[in-house]
């Protein structure tokens, strides 16, 4: 059982601090790049991913488990999935409206962006191809979606700081920040020796 | 026939997907990480594009309106299963390097962006060269790219390293051909000491590993955009069309319609692309690139100013303020696009002098060259002199606009 765990905490810092979502393995680079001016909207979007990807890696982990594997239909994966997840946002949407007010104002508008996110659809394929169980799938989706909102946030930060400085006219704008990631990119290799 | 050649070029060179429009960034950084990579996600891709282009332009008048996008993107992922499948059957050993990279072609902006924009509304023939010209422009960036990486990051080109060519190392390999082109029997100082120097330089050449690594991806990313500003930079100076360039897929890659979402945008969309407004037509007011302190806070009173009208006036009331708000912006947008052409004609008679003097430097100048004189049947249209100086008011607006456009891009 002790085993069972410490092989969690391991998957858990290993996917969201080692091999981090943007910055190792670039996915989910659009919202990463697009919505993180301030670190206000960059928090409310790290914060939609982190409850998409956690459920969603649930749903697809319930899905792989009691339906496409008995029936022997597991080339299906990839169509299933992004079907799965596209209608689990518009749902997740419709009922934050509906019922959660207060969470829907501070998500909900960035709850469509997320639909096609390819980290979503990465989550799932990745717990699938490497064997994860239910349990390890969620904690899995978990960690990868706190990576992505720790790199959001600090790349927000930083680029809050970045517009006051006086940077070469070429640079101005996207290959400045594409930049940053790239130092980013470069202090998470740091990780790498965690575990 | 002369309308498929077309869709070819407009996918290589002219829309390149990758070097023009920015799109399909995720598999670009991922897997570039060598030349043959690169080439196999780039002919992936382009089948599922093909294929897929193909399929919805043949039911572009079954599917029903209202679920058109799951509709595509069950046919672009059955496309995707099937090349899976056969990847993994046929060249398993790319199958492994690709990844769940290739799984991920659905969720590829490119291919979600020519359905909505072209195949849906094109005939059969002409869609499937469109995806065609588009797959083969992705799949040239990413060779090419890779190819970079591969070479800076690892020393070699395909996988092939120096001992396998000639037995020599690619370094010396250059420095060979150097000697040579410059004069393979001279024995005199000169080449010597080229030869010594280059020798001495490139001899101690050890790959940059960072730049196979994830680093790498985004510092050559980044050298790409920066050398597109500058080119945008330059084409906005000679009044060319220079829109598309970096037009990107702004964080959203499902209500990517033809590449420019500042046409189409969503809620949440809006909401976003309002904030950056803001930001940038204050920063203008200043007349500075860096935004002053002020800014940020209005940015963030505009936040406040937009939940306290959610708790107002509840959300749909909401939905709709911020409609009419952006709608204004809207029109301004599409009355410039439409006379977008109109005005480029109009800078064209005044500047033509000066655009026939503009020397080629580059390929990437060449596009825009090429995207100007399809514009130049335009010039026909007659203006009266009061028609042509409103027109030039309208070219500073779409300016301004259009920074603002690149604003949001980010």
């Amino acid at each position: 059982m002790s085993d069972y765990i410490v092989q969690l905490i391991v998957i858990a810092l290993g996917s969201s601090l080692v091999s981090n979502v943007v910055l190792s393995q670039f996915l989910g680079l659009c919202p990463f790049l697009g919505v993180s001016k301030s670190v206000k909207t960059a928090a409310g979007m790290g914060g939609a991913v982190i409850f998409v990807i956690t459920l969603a890696s649930l749903v697809a982990g319930l899905l792989y488990g009691f339906v496409l594997e008995p029936l022997g239909i597991t080339f299906l994966k990839t169509i299933v999935f992004i079907l799965v997840i596209a209608a689990l946002v518009q749902f997740v949407e419709l009922f934050l409206k509906k019922y959660m007010k207060s969470l829907y104002k501070a998500l909900g508008v960035f709850l469509p962006l997320i639909t096609t996110n390819c980290a979503v659809l990465g989550v799932a394929i990745t717990n699938v191809n490497l064997e994860y169980d239910l349990l390890t799938s969620v904690v899995n989706g978990f960690a990868t979606s706190v990576g992505f909102a720790i790199a959001i946030i600090i790349l927000a930060g930083i680029r809050e700081k970045i517009a006051f400085n006086d940077i070469p006219k070429p640079f101005q704008g996207m290959p400045i920040v594409l930049v940053t990631a790239g130092l980013m990119a470069i202090a998470f290799c740091g990780f790498a020796g965690l575990i | 026939m002369k309308q498929c050649m077309e869709r070819l070029y407009n996918g290589i060179i002219k829309e390149n997907p990758t070097f023009v429009l920015m799109l399909g960034m995720c598999p670009t950084l991922a897997v570039s990480t060598s030349a043959i990579n690169g080439l196999g996600m780039g002919l992936s891709t382009m089948v599922v594009l093909a294929l897929s282009n193909l399929m919805i332009s043949a039911m572009r008048k079954i599917i029903p309106d209202k679920v058109r996008i799951p509709a595509y993107i069950v046919i672009i992922a059955t496309f995707v299963t099937l090349v899976e499948l056969l990847l993994h059957a046929y060249v398993p050993a790319l199958h492994e390097s690709l990844g769940i990279y290739i799984s991920l072609i659905v969720v590829n902006c490119i291919i979600l962006g020519r359905a909505e924009s072209y195949a849906s509304k094109n005939k059969m023939m002409p869609s499937l060269f469109d995806g065609i010209g588009m797959g083969l422009g992705f799949t040239l960036a990413l060779t090419l790219i890779g190819l970079v990486r591969e070479f800076l990051g690892a020393g070699t080109v395909f996988g092939i390293s120096g001992p396998d060519l000639y037995g020599a190392s690619l370094p010396e390999l250059i420095v060979g051909l150097i000697n040579q082109w410059l004069d393979p029997n001279s024995t005199s100082e000169a080449v010597q000491l080229w030869n010594r120097i280059l020798t001495d330089e490139i001899s101690s050449f050890s790959p940059m590993g960072i730049m196979v690594m994830a680093p790498g991806a985004f510092f050559i990313l980044a050298i790409l955009t920066a050398i597109q500003n500058v080119i945008k930079e330059k084409g906005k100076k000679a009044g060319k069309d220079v829109s598309k360039i970096q037009s990107g897929c702004n964080s959203d890659c499902i209500n990517c319609k033809d590449s420019s979402c500042a046409k189409y945008p969503t809620d949440a969309e809006k909401v976003i692309s309002e904030e950056s407004d803001n930001l940038q037509v204050n920063g203008l007011i200043d007349e500075g690139a860096r935004l002053p302190v002020e800014v940020v806070k209005d940015e963030d009173k505009q936040l406040q100013d937009d939940e306290k009208q959610e708790e107002n006036n509840g959300l749909q009331d909401d939905e709709k303020k911020k409609e009419s708000n952006s709608l204004p912006v809207d029109e301004i947008n599409e009355e410039s696009d439409a006379e977008l052409n109109e005005e480029t004609a109009v800078e064209e008679v005044s500047d033509e002098i000066n655009s026939k003097e503009t020397v080629i430097e580059s390929e990437d100048n060449n596009i825009l060259e090429d995207s100007m004189e399809e514009s130049k049947p335009e010039k026909k249209h007659k203006m009266t002199l009061l028609e042509a100086t409103q027109e030039i008011d309208i070219v500073e607006l779409e300016e301004l606009l259009g920074e603002e456009e690149d604003d949001t891009d980010e």
